[in-house]
């Protein structure tokens, strides 16, 4: 059987009968990759002894098979990067789990997105620091929705098409995809009103701490849109819970 | 033996195992078992102050006049009491929050223990809350959660000491292990 190796970073993890887990990894060559850790919690596997904890990043090593649902085996993982500075504040904290529920439900298995992992690994590096983490995960929310192909249109109406200046794009349509201009906004129904600098700032890419939990709302929303369901750690992520 | 099969880890052939042992062996003592499965149920409950798993309430640790009422250490699960009380060396009494604050999986704080042990706080016999949680980032969100709901509460807060684990060594330890010993080395 073909052994599978990448750079991975876990996602999820759930217990699985008595002693396994069954865990969600974004792997850079594999995209993501289900596995399941077998006898994992019983502690004495040397490939991966000391359990595995979510948002951490190493060398992973794999098996496809067929069972189990279709889950892969884990066979052996070397935590690499353990980003521990994030564990020292709740919010950063949060905002790591945040990317890593939104990057479990928007990514499929077996479609890699290196520039996601590298993006993600770059996140958890600034959450590891003082920085502010609303910024930071703004940034990953905006290459996340890039690396998927869902994007929002920023820079024209998402309805007409027609660029127009920010100023007249005031209100945001996740149905449409984008922000919808003066004339098209009556005709939609799913919206939600933005103010004028957000409207520029999302033009122009270029958050602003002062708009930072602005654009984290509206960009979750749009998120929240493509994963059908509302995300369960955004409102830990600014701080509602 | 369908009723074995039941139990997690017995498969079929551990269930026929355990039956015909049952057959075998002294009535009395198939009684004595079949007596402990029904105590579990009937007895068993959570002690209305720590919400450990008991017989009496409140429990043996809570009602025990030489334990240190002012220490509370704070576990996941009363599974946690039984190795912490395991090593002898802990004089305080506990608080089981009955889990950890887990968004992803949709627990929240209000899912746990959490306001019966700020109840514990208030009432002003509680000098230090030692957070025993696991070191996992559930673990670790809970105890950052709690730190910032008793900090106001004037009360010493305090967390399990994490690192390489005795015994080990220190080019089998991952990085984390290192980081947490580097970080939190002690003076000798």
């Amino acid at each position: 059987m073909a052994l599978h190796k990448d750079d991975a970073v876990v996602l999820r993890r759930l217990d699985y009968a008595e002693t396994s887990q069954v865990l969600a990894f974004l792997g850079r060559g594999s995209g993501q990759v289900r596995l399941i850790a077998k006898g994992i919690k019983r502690g004495t596997k040397k490939a991966f002894a000391t359990g595995i904890d979510l948002l951490e990043r190493g060398h992973l090593v794999f098996t496809h098979t067929e069972g189990h649902g279709g889950l892969g085996t884990l066979t052996e993982w070397k935590q690499t990067e353990a980003f521990l500075g994030l564990r020292a504040k709740l919010r950063h904290l949060y905002a790591g789990q945040y990317a890593a529920e939104i990057t479990a439900q928007l990514t499929e298995e077996g479609d890699p997105h290196p520039e996601l992992f590298d993006g993600l690994v770059t996140l958890l590096r600034t959450l590891s620091t003082d920085t502010d983490p609303l910024v930071a995960v703004i940034r990953f929310q905006l290459v996340l929705l890039t690396a998927v192909g869902l994007l929002p249109m920023f820079d024209a109406c998402a309805a007409c098409q027609r660029t127009t200046s920010a100023r007249a794009l005031l209100h945001f349509s996740a149905e449409q995809g984008g922000l919808v201009c003066h004339d098209c906004e009556p005709s939609v129904v799913e919206k939600r009103r933005i103010t004028a600098p957000l409207a520029v700032a999302l033009t122009q890419r270029n958050v602003p701490t002062a708009l930072a939990a602005e654009a984290f709302s509206l960009l979750d929303y749009a998120i929240s849109y493509a994963m059908g369901r509302p995300s369960r750690l955004g409102p830990y992520v600014v701080g509602q819970l | 033996m369908k009723q074995l099969e039941r139990l997690p880890g017995i498969g079929p052939r551990s269930a026929e195992r355990i039956a015909f042992h049952l057959l075998r062996t002294e009535p009395e003592d198939a009684f004595a078992l079949a007596d402990a499965v029904r105590d579990v149920k009937e007895r068993l409950r959570h002690c209305t102050r720590c919400f450990n798993l008991t017989d009496t309430d409140p429990c043996g640790i809570c009602s025990d006049p030489k334990r240190d009422a002012s220490q509370v250490v704070v576990v996941e699960q009363p599974k946690d009491v039984l190795a912490l009380e395991g090593t002898g060396v802990v004089r305080g009494v506990y608080h089981v929050l009955m889990g950890h604050i887990a968004p992803l999986e949709g627990v929240e704080p209000s899912d746990l223990t959490i306001e019966a042990l700020l109840a514990r706080v208030r009432s002003g016999t509680v000098r230090e809350v030692v957070l025993a949680t696991n070191p996992t980032v559930e673990g670790d969100g809970t105890a950052l959660h709690l730190h910032s709901l008793l900090t106001p509460m004037k009360v010493q807060v305090t967390r399990l000491a994490r690192g390489l684990a005795v015994g080990s060594q220190v080019e089998y330890a991952t990085r984390a292990m290192l980081e947490a010993a580097i970080l939190g080395r002690t003076a000798m």
